[in-house]
């Protein structure tokens, strides 16, 4: 449904088509990094003195001379590159700089001193997209770090900027840019890597107005840079995609966290928003399209935890950043209780593109769950260091090997660490483990394996178990046994009953947050049981009438019950015979149906399967039994699972822990109290016989 | 030491008196004296009507805020994995040696505080020091020594 496009949308279109025909691409233009790490390295004198030796030697005028942001290649910095040929120099010095004024840009030679030299082969590199480090990447988010100007909005609007946001305002319905970012597959580039459309729509449903949107740049991880990268190198695309954000959300107000210590984002993204503010790109009546949104950029002070989304939001609201519990998720409340979406800068960034170019343009890259690129901090002993952006799901050998350059000083690499603090270290062997979003469970083997291999002094296990084939279970169990032997700690936590009993010594039982027993594991665990089983522990459930009755499909459950046959027997015991009873509702008179019930330990183990023969029934309320017979349960608690199914295959229904119930053995045995090892203890026929009688055979 | 209240009621106008405005304006206020002092907080407290025990709570929270005076370089080394593994402690020293203060320390003159962060997101030119808002990248304990001389010789003795 698109709309006539407004005046003001119209100049901008205007504006876009008069900077590009003014533009010379034969021009020659010379980008000197002014991001944060070329800084440290002095390129704002670099800056200076290209901009003194161009008069003296008379080129200024015929000669741009642009600082951009970061292009990422910080370990060479600082960084030059002269368009439109592409000539690239690495560590530039100010005494450099009328050298390549007089040779490189009057008489087009190239200084060979300043060329990258590649430290795998030797060979010395003249042009900017032969470099390995940047051949190797795929840069998107990144590709106009480093030829823009993030202080001139004229340079973003070249570059194709702001085209998405009037897309979306004059093109599509709110729906329609969630459904297009939901289509694409676009997660969370935080790391936690959560569905943006899905989120998104979240909040737009969510009851309550206003409603926030939040870019959190309080990127404290140490290690990484790549918000500070993205940010001052191209602003305005970070604004661009939230903007998009909000006519999708249905928000009018934003705020941008970002951390006090980049003092360089922090003017470039203020000067941003005030160049969007008076290009009505911000603001009442964006573009003329009657819609309104502003931000505020809000700056962090210093405190790691912000980075935590609920911590974030009470750090704008003026509080301290402590986080809390959720749900409730910002989505439903978030900041003053209003419904809050918050995003990565890399994932607003991705906004822009994903409109422009369309979801199907975004899915084709990285892997089948994990779309798109990501941009990675390669730091620490690498040859090459810098910002790197590829798609997603290559592997950190390429990373570190291909492009990296390999690590420093030819050495061996031990280790990767990955995700800062929070992550972990990856041994070399795992290197070729592809770098994308993880399934819960795949991410916990790999959390385990990690954890497993750095020796720790506690090991915190938890439900490490619920994932995981059968191989993979036992190794965790068999490395948490070393641990164990090797006196130090393991933290199990679970609900497997049967492997808590295996593993630990001591257990504790917390309920609702509060201790409830802390003993042996045996009597913790048994005493667990006996609580959960008080709660569905009737010897008979009944559902009354069809309004309430369990069941779809033609079969409604009307009543089960479980009781010994002896009706003095107040108690079901080892050596009761049991009567199960269901009845049901059935409305299938042409249906082949049968009952299919299981019966399983509360830990968890099937005890068997019986099933009635399938009979068509009539119309009507139907009655099933079978028995269990007596000396044939072990003592300990069952429950019982319950399968109607049609055509010997087709589940009607399936009501797991349909009746929990309990089997008392207070009998005496060949003098022997206690628990049977065994999940039965069956009576079976024994024959004991005499075969020779010999009165005189002695044993020695 | 006296403050001059004007400049806070200034930097408060400007942020407003609704809570969300409490920590840039005392980010402002630190930028403008270096540190937090209780008559600051006081201030603050008074005119935004937010209870004292809740401007202290936050400016203690926060690791940009300092309670104690701080002199007027600082003098920032980064300790963040990056610039740990390639020596960012050694600097730290040496700049605690030339100048006889350990981190979180300010000189007897009030010229330099010295203070150790976990990351100024310019990892890839480990180890990182920042001196006057100007970043030094790839630093040695062997460079320090210059860097620090240029602002020495400016420095002014106190007048007591």
């Amino acid at each position: 449904m698109a709309k006539a496009r407004s005046v003001e949308a119209l100049a901008l279109e205007k504006r876009r088509d008069e900077i590009l025909a003014g533009q010379d691409a034969a021009r020659v233009s010379i980008k000197v990094c002014g991001g944060t790490g070329c800084l440290a390295l002095s390129s704002d004198e670099v800056a200076q003195a290209f901009e003194q030796e161009m008069k003296a030697q008379g080129v200024d005028g015929s000669v741009e001379l642009k600082t951009t942001g970061c292009p990422g290649f910080c370990e060479q910095g600082p960084l030059l590159t002269i368009y439109p040929r592409l000539i690239f120099y690495t560590r530039v010095k100010p005494k450099d700089v009328a050298e390549i004024v007089s040779k490189t840009i009057i008489q087009g030679e190239v200084v060979d001193r300043l060329l990258y030299k590649d430290p795998q082969t030797g060979e010395k590199i003249v042009y900017e997209t032969e470099v390995p480090f940047y051949k190797k990447q795929k840069r998107i988010l990144l590709k106009n770090s480093g030829l823009i100007d993030p202080r001139k909005i004229e340079d973003y609007i070249a570059a194709d900027g702001y085209k998405a946001l009037e897309k979306a305002l004059f093109e599509m319905t709110p729906e329609q840019v969630i459904a297009e970012v939901n289509q694409s597959g676009l997660r969370g580039r935080g790391g936690a890597g959560f569905a943006t459309g899905v989120k998104w729509e979240l909040c737009r449903n969510a009851a309550g107005d206003p409603k926030y949107i939040v870019c959190n740049a309080d990127e404290g991880d140490p290690g990484a840079f790549q918000d500070r990268g993205l940010i001052e190198g191209n602003p305005h695309s970070i604004l661009e995609g939230m903007i998009i954000g909000a006519y999708a959300i249905g928000a009018h107000q934003g705020f941008i966290y970002i951390r006090n210590e980049y003092p360089l984002a922090v003017e470039l993204i203020r000067l941003a928003v005030e160049q969007a503010r008076h290009d009505c790109l911000l603001g009442e009546n964006i573009l003329g399209s009657g819609f309104s949104f502003d931000v505020v950029v809000q700056l962090g002070a210093g405190a790691f935890v912000c980075g935590e989304e609920t911590a974030l939001m009470a750090s704008i609201e003026g509080r301290t950043g402590e986080p809390r519990a959720r749900p409730p998720y910002p989505a439903e409340s978030g900041l003053w209780g209003q419904p809050t979406n918050i995003n990565n800068t890399k994932t607003w960034a991705w906004v822009p593109h994903i409109i422009q170019h369309g979801a199907d343009w975004f899915a084709q890259m990285g892997t089948e769950k994990s779309k798109g690129t990501t941009i990675f901090s390669v730091v620490g002993k690498v040859k090459n260091t810098g910002l790197v952006e590829v798609p997603m799901g290559i592997s950190l050998r390429y990373l570190i090997e291909d492009i990296g350059g390999g690590v420093s000083n030819g050495k061996k690499l031990k280790a990767v660490q990955t995700g800062g603090p929070s992550g972990g270290c990856i041994p070399a062997k795992f290197l070729d483990t592809p770098v994308k979003y993880y399934s819960s469970g795949m991410y916990v083997r790999l959390a385990f394996a990690v954890a497993a291999h750095l020796e720790p002094e506690i090991l915190v296990v938890d439900e490490v178990l619920a994932v995981g084939d059968a191989a993979f279970q036992k190794k965790c169990l068999g490395k948490m046994g070393d641990v164990a032997h090797q006196g130090r700690t393991v933290l199990f936590v679970s609900h497997n009953m049967v492997a808590i009993k295996g593993i630990c010594a001591r257990s504790i039982l917390i309920n609702s947050g509060k201790l409830q027993f802390d003993d042996e594991s045996e009597v913790v665990v048994s005493n667990y049981l006996r609580n959960l089983s008080a709660e569905n522990n009737a010897s008979i459930r009944e559902w009354g009438d069809f309004s309430n009755a369990l069941g779809s499909g033609g079969v409604l459950l009307k009543r089960i019950s479980i009781n010994p046959i002896d009706e003095n027997e107040n108690a079901i015991t080892t050596s009761s015979v049991l009567k199960c009873n269901f009845q049901f509702w059935n409305n299938l008179p042409n249906d082949l149906l049968n009952f299919s019930i299981i019966l399983k330990t509360l830990s968890g183990i099937d005890v068997f399967n019986t099933v009635s023969t399938p009979i068509s029934m009539p119309s009507g309320l139907i009655d099933g039994t079978f028995f269990i017979p007596s000396d044939f349960l072990n003592e300990g608690t069952y429950s019982i699972r319950v399968l109607i199914v049609k055509d010997k295959h087709q589940i009607l229904l399936n009501l797991d822990d349909a009746i929990i119930f309990e089997v008392h053995d207070n009998t005496e045995h060949h003098g022997w109290y206690g628990k049977w090892p065994g999940v039965l203890h069956p009576k079976f026929d024994w024959a004991v016989s005499i075969i020779q009688n010999n009165s005189s055979f002695k044993l020695l | 030491m006296t403050i001059d209240i004007s400049r806070i009621d200034t930097i408060l106008d400007r942020h407003g008196k609704d809570q969300r405005g409490l920590i840039p304006s005392l980010l402002e206020i630190q930028n403008e004296y270096h540190y937090l002092s209780s008559d600051a907080l006081q201030r603050v407290s008074e005119q935004m009507a937010i209870p004292i025990i809740q401007v202290y709570q936050v400016a203690s929270f926060y690791k940009a805020f300092s309670l104690k005076p701080r002199g007027k370089q600082l003098i920032t080394v980064c300790l963040g994995t990056a610039c740990h593994v390639r020596g960012g402690d050694r600097l730290i020293d040496q700049v605690g040696r030339l100048l006889n203060i350990q981190a979180g320390e300010t000189t007897k003159d009030m010229q330099f505080t010295l203070e150790a962060v976990n990351c100024l997101g310019c990892c890839a030119l480990g180890p990182v020091m920042v001196l006057d808002g100007k970043y030094y990248g790839s630093m040695s304990a062997s460079k320090v020594e210059k860097v620090l001389e240029k602002f020495m010789e400016q420095e002014v003795p106190a007048n007591g």
